[in-house]
């Protein structure tokens, strides 16, 4: 342990030890003024929630959607689509990676609202008609899952990889896919999964 | 046989659903009518609670249901595993003992509502002097952690100190040429599985079905039902994917709370936890440890005594009670071949989040204090550490006294350890190149590094009773039944082929279905511990053997001839000498009424086999230290650990690699810290608490050696928890030969590498 | 006794709030007006979401204005004699990936490849990456300190874990250090910004943006606009011929993490002598940290084996410390002598 914690044996009363002057402030709220103007005229709000259209998996979908709404949840719980997973919900693990424009994006970041005029892609848009796209395969064949939470974030990741280098190095692959964690540890299968499906069919 | 299945790198059988994100995990389930809960959780690390008021909760329009410590048994929860946590706080004292303890709960309309009347609940707390030190709080003045539920002084009494012991230390130190001493800490680990925590509890009459993911769906049934006052046979437990289980599934007041709320609500509950709860929950983190270990030495590298103590920090909670101390303990006895060993364990208290269970538990940080000690001591002898190691460590034939009793290796497939050392060292060319480590590369700034571990640990461990059922229908499909769970380890595909294997089945035609308490427990207590391949394996072989004896009898029957006259391949069935043959499909419909061959399988796991599964291996790690920024780069890892009997090889790779690449950043990047001023973790997410990504990953050559174990499916033992044993040990090891410091605490961070050599350490 | 301490760990749902894509500055400039402090500007929203979902801020908008529809705020434009005017919008991956960039402007390319993840770099703007809130994982984590309408700094306290985020060359209430990769190498190329609000556009240099510690209003904020203003673009003067330039970056995992520090380097060498040079670190101070120390070194000097160390020795001077990230001096320098020493090659 870097950071030394000997003896320190505090007490929290009345807010934080050393700083208890500081949140009873924060309790008075000592803020400074704000315009007065803005108080006296309140303008009418923007509406708070908003009809949309968005191509997803190439169907065109019409939805109204609440403002603060993330595009994640209106996929998994507005449209069912529970194949994109909810990880972290802070962009920072690519459980939830989805394509916008063939571009992949955390959707848990991403308001529904903004989709519209977009083109969605989930994992459920990948294959078609209950055939696996070459790149499934190769997940499968490679071993490239082992709980496999992670799988259709990587997946998506991979797609938007294949599209705009069809033919990547092992390093390629990696930097590609930095952006997606996977607890279990199946980055090197991941990585054969994906060199093996460029060097298959090429693009999906 | 033709057409082997066992050995052959057959693909995940659920893969399909897998990479398509059709299959379900608890936290895609719903339910119509069904309700969203939240939970209300301390920000205090001790704290009395002097008063809940859930009125402003209540009437917010949406809430269906709240309930405070008062409404709930007011008994502890889970008594399996656990003395001391209860399901809310205040159920049997006042107290909230961790950030996050649970104090209320609330089912609502939508997650909006329910996390708005989270906010309403008004708890008043009078906060109380807390500690986070291991250090310190078994010392007089420490604030008091414990002693409202009987552990006072901070320290688990009486179930430790635990000693474990061979021979007489003390003669053993005489002995010595050479007494070396080192001390050593290791930090929590949070295990940092992706998925949310959830469930789902409803209610049909007197019946309640719970969805969770869980590896230990028989457990969490009896536990439920206990908790409830109502028939073990009211509960179902299902588990059917998993996202991620490396133990830390095992301990969780939400699940049962979700049910009070659905009964109380009359509706299905539906439970998501906060994305930080992986971190600051319940039970669920690596114990952090702190040792002292006396090694004695002879100028030849015999190790003629070891005396270890080691303190794990529990946190708050004793959960998980003794265990994860003991099986650290043993990981040490299931290395050493040194006839005077004495490990003496305490576990003690502090304001900490609960630790519990995860991969590896007690082993890991067992293995970071042995295996670097040992390493400090071949430096101080001027000997190559991987000679220390094979003269010391157990040898195929040897048999030895561990907790009191004699253990022949020859009848448990015999050590490889002096296996796996040779050939790391083959791979790794350690003969050229150790010596060399240390010498600049490139630059000259940055200074490469050989080093190497031995995976000492066990497996199976606590007695166990795993049964399977096989049904071989009348289409041919042969489906078996094991309540064992799908954590990604591979559990259904292995279980299929070892059903394939002995029946004589196509794979396609096998089935399993798994992850209900509705099916037969295999095994009983759950998927952990490296137990599914021996525990379950061999009920599910001793199942298929009876399906198989079954299908010859009545096949025999058919063909007109005696069952010793035929055998099984491709689900068919041969007449031994002759082209004479049927199929499986065939014999079975020739069943009256549409019957099934059934066959079950019971495989009891004794203690006395619970204590002698043994995993045997090694991890060799190549590195890079940049003198100039600190940053520790792992090029290459050499594994090799003895699986016995390789069932699926691709699988193994896959559970090698990500066990090793969890150690890997246990070693150097994972670093969980608790703010001292607020008792919060600042590490609550993946941002801030570092996992490994795919660009952190090295070269890995895994090397499955196979000495199989007699007792297991085709000679099969346990190993999914691998490499996370050893891999950063193995890395501090190669550091200290790159640059001549020999850290004693994990991680290994930039700013410690720095500090080190500004103080002058190294070459 | 009341509860001082936040009243819960993690909050999942984000708070309501009204919404509107106007698709001129114009508009966006007036709706800001309208609603005041209510309203915040939200370009690619990767920092905005997480600050919200975390609890983060002193004022939770009512009103988000999301300038995306803005096309005039997405073009990226080079010409030999003006140099490069990004729009505000413009992501980092299009800077990642522009071939202009990359022949122009290789820092910038060097920077942004280095930038958090492919998913993010997608949506994060050029103007976001300037603008952005500090990662303080105190702040992050739901904390009240001075940037979340608290008064106090929580990673100053003793015993504080400061060793990753916060600065040591000081603070001022606040000491998180900027967290931007792509500011720093835009500092050493001497960019500027466009700046719009009501009264029309004004054009300021980056530091001049991004001074650190700054109190607008009754917020505490790294850079100067007011609640009332958009960052539109940011340009940059056509780069100096035959200069070389590094972005060296050092973190503790390989991808994703922020700095722990960083340093942008530009040399112009001629016949072995430095004759110009830009030296700007990262990771280190409240803002992009500008080394005149080293580059008053570097400038004549010959290129030498000993030329990395010599400047080494003089960087971030006066450098001032917290209880646990020294070392991050350490990293700073080492990164600079590798960066002098990548381009004396």
């Amino acid at each position: 342990m870097r950071v030394s914690r000997r003896g320190l044996f505090k007490i929290i009363i009345g807010g934080v030890a050393t700083t208890a002057a500081g949140v009873t402030a924060l309790l008075l709220g000592t803020r400074q003024g704000r315009t007065t103007l803005e108080s006296l005229v309140p303008a009418a709000l923007p509406a708070a929630s908003k009809d949309i259209t968005m191509s997803l998996n190439g169907i065109e979908v019409h939805i109204q959607v609440k403002a603060n709404r993330t595009l994640l949840k209106v996929i998994r719980e507005d449209l069912s689509l529970t194949g994109t997973k909810p990880g972290c919900s802070n962009g920072e693990c690519g459980s939830c990676t989805v394509l916008i424009d063939g571009v992949p994006v955390y959707s848990c970041q991403k308001l529904a609202v903004e989709m519209d005029g977009h083109q969605v892609t989930t994992i459920e848009g990948v294959g078609s008609g209950g055939t696996l796209s070459a790149l499934q395969q190769a997940f499968i064949d490679e071993g490239a899952f082992q709980c496999g939470y992670c799988t259709p974030g990587f997946i998506l990741s991979a797609i938007a990889l294949l599209q705009s280098n069809p033919d990547p190095s092992a390093d390629d692959v990696r930097e590609g896919l930095s952006g997606n964690i996977c607890r279990c540890g199946s980055y090197p299968h991941i990585t054969n999964a994906v060199l093996s499906a460029a060097q298959g069919v090429g693009s999906e | 046989m033709s057409n082997p299945v066992v050995g052959t790198s057959v693909p995940d059988v659920r893969g399909k659903e897998r990479v398509t994100g059709t299959a379900q995990y608890t936290i895609d389930l719903s339910r119509p009518n069904m309700l969203v809960g939240s939970v209300v959780r301390s920000t205090y690390p001790n704290a009395r609670i002097l008063s809940i008021d859930t009125s402003k909760a209540e009437s917010l329009p949406g809430v269906k249901a709240v309930v405070t410590g008062k409404e709930v048994p007011p008994i502890p929860f889970p008594p399996f595993l656990s003395y001391d946590l209860r399901v809310l706080a205040g159920a049997t004292d006042s107290y909230v003992r961790f950030v996050g303890d649970e104090v209320a709960a609330i089912a609502a309309e939508t997650e909006e509502i329910a996390d708005a009347a989270a906010k309403l609940v008004d708890v008043q707390y009078q906060p109380l002097p807390f500690t986070l030190d291991a250090e310190t709080t078994t010392q007089p003045g420490a604030p008091d952690v414990e002693s409202s539920l009987g552990f006072p002084g901070n320290v688990q009494s009486p179930y430790t100190p635990l000693v474990m012991a061979r021979g007489d230390v003390d003669a053993g130190f005489a002995e010595a040429d050479l007494v070396f001493e080192g001390e050593y800490q290791v930090p929590p680990q949070a295990a940092a599985s992706l998925r949310p925590f959830s469930c789902l509890a409803e209610w049909d009459g007197p019946n309640l079905t719970v969805y969770n993911d869980s590896q230990v769906i028989f457990v969490r049934q009896g536990e439920l039902a206990d908790l409830l006052g109502i028939p073990t046979a009211n509960v179902r437990v299902v588990s059917q994917y998993m996202g991620g289980g490396f133990g830390e599934d095992n301990l969780y007041r939400f699940i049962p709370l979700a049910a009070i709320l659905a009964q109380k609500a009359s509706r299905p509950v539906k439970m998501v936890m906060p994305q930080d709860y992986a971190f600051e929950g319940s039970p669920n983190k690596r114990h952090a440890a702190s040792f002292t270990v006396r090694l004695g030495a002879q100028s030849d590298g015999t190790i003629t005594a070891m005396d270890l103590q080691a303190t794990y920090d529990k946190g708050a909670y004793l959960a998980g009670g003794a265990s994860v101390p003991y099986v650290g303990a043993r990981a040490v006895f299931n290395g050493y071949r040194v006839p005077n060993m004495r490990y003496t364990t305490y576990a003690v208290f502090t304001d900490n989040p609960p630790a519990g269970a995860f991969r590896g538990y007690g082993g890991v940080q067992s293995n970071f204090a042995v295996q670097s000690a040992i390493d400090d001591l071949a430096e101080k002898l001027g000997m190559d550490p991987t000679d220390v190691h094979y003269m010391n460590c157990i040898r195929p034939d040897d048999v030895l006294e561990i907790e009191g009793e004699p253990v022949d290796f020859t009848k448990v497939g015999g050590s490889a350890f002096m296996e796996a050392i040779e050939k790391g060292k083959d791979a790794t060319d350690w003969k050229s190149r150790w010596g060399a480590s240390g010498a600049a590369s490139g630059s000259g700034h940055v200074r490469t590094g050989l080093g190497m571990a031995l995976l000492t640990y066990g497996f199976g461990h606590k007695p166990d009773t795993a049964n399977v059922s096989i049904y071989v229908r009348p289409s041919g499909q042969v489906d078996v039944m094991a309540g064992t769970a799908d954590l990604g380890g591979g559990q259904p595909t292995t279980i299929s082929m070892i059903v394939a294997e002995e029946l004589g089945a196509r794979l396609d035609d096998v089935s399993v279905s798994l992850g209900d308490t509705n099916l037969p427990p295999a095994p009983f207590l759950g998927t952990f511990g490296s137990r599914t391949t021996f525990i379950a394996g061999n009920a599910a072989k001793l199942a298929a053997a009876d399906a198989k004896q079954k299908l010859l009898l009545v096949a025999a029957g058919m063909l007109g001839t005696t069952p010793d006259q035929l055998r099984t391949s491709g689900s068919q069935v041969l007449v031994n000498g002759s082209g004479r043959s049927t199929s499986f499909s065939e014999v079975v419909q020739g069943l009256p009424g549409g019957a099934s061959i059934e066959g079950s399988g019971e495989y009891v796991h004794t203690a006395q086999t619970s204590k002698s599964g043994f995993q045997f291996g090694a991890c060799f790690a190549e590195v890079e230290v940049n003198q100039w920024t600190g940053k520790i780069r792992v090029k290459r890892l050499v594994m090799a650990q003895d699986y016995g009997r390789v069932i699926n090889p691709r699988a193994a790779e896959g559970q090698m690699q990500g066990a090793a690449i969890q150690g890997l950043g246990y070693g150097i990047l994972e670093d969980y810290v608790v703010d001292v001023t607020t008792a919060q973790s600042i590490t609550r997410d993946w941002l801030y608490y570092r996992v490994p990504t795919i660009m952190d990953v090295p070269e890995m050559v895994s090397i499955a050696i196979e000495n199989p174990d007699p007792r297991g499916p085709f000679g099969a033992k346990g190993g999914g928890e691998s490499m996370i044993i050893c891999t950063h040990s193995a890395i501090r090891n190669a550091v200290a030969k790159a640059i001549g410091v020999r850290f004693t605490s994990l991680p290994i961070t930039p700013q410690m590498v720095l500090e080190a050599l500004k103080a002058g350490g190294g070459q | 006794m009341s509860n001082e301490l936040p009243p819960e760990l993690t909050p999942r749902s984000i708070p309501e709030f009204s919404y509107i894509a106007p698709s001129t500055v114009a508009d966006a400039i007036s709706l800001l007006g309208r609603y005041g402090s209510k309203a915040k500007v939200m370009a690619g929203g990767s920092d905005l979401l997480h600050l919200m979902k975390r609890d983060a801020m002193s004022e939770v908008p009512e009103v988000i204005v999301d300038i995306k529809k803005i096309g005039e705020m997405s073009q990226l434009d080079f010409d030999p004699v003006g140099g490069l005017s990004m729009g505000a919008l413009v992501t980092i991956g299009e800077v990642e990936r522009s071939g202009v960039i990359a022949e122009h402007y290789p820092l910038l390319s060097q920077a942004s490849d280095q930038i958090s993840a492919p998913q993010v770099r997608n949506v994060a703007t050029v103007g976001g990456a300037l603008s952005q809130q500090v990662w303080c994982p105190f702040l992050r984590n739901a904390l009240k300190c001075w940037r979340a309408g608290g008064e106090i700094c929580y990673a100053t306290l003793e015993g504080a874990d400061n060793r990753y985020y916060h600065s040591v060359m000081g603070g001022d209430d606040c000491y998180a250090v900027h967290p931007s990769d792509l500011a720093v190498a835009l500092e050493a190329l001497g960019a500027s910004v466009v700046v719009a609000g009501p009264y029309g556009t004004k054009t300021m240099r980056l530091d001049d943006f991004l001074p650190g510690n700054v109190w607008v209003g009754n917020l505490l904020q790294s850079h100067v606009l007011l609640q009332t203003e958009v960052l539109t673009a940011v340009q940059v003067p056509p780069p100096a011929s035959g200069a070389r330039y590094a972005y060296l970056k050092s973190r503790v995992r390989n991808a994703l993490d922020f700095a722990i520090a960083s340093v942008a380097v530009s040399l112009s060498v001629v016949e072995g002598v430095v004759e110009d040079s830009r030296v700007v670190f990262g990771g280190v101070a409240p803002a992009p940290y500008l080394d005149l120390g080293a580059e008053g070194k570097l400038n004549g000097a010959s290129l030498s084996s000993a030329l990395p160390e010599e400047v080494a020795a003089v960087a971030l001077a006066g450098a001032n410390p917290l209880e646990n990230n020294g070392y991050k001096v350490d990293v700073a320098k080492g990164l600079l002598k590798e960066a002098i020493l990548k381009l004396s090659a």
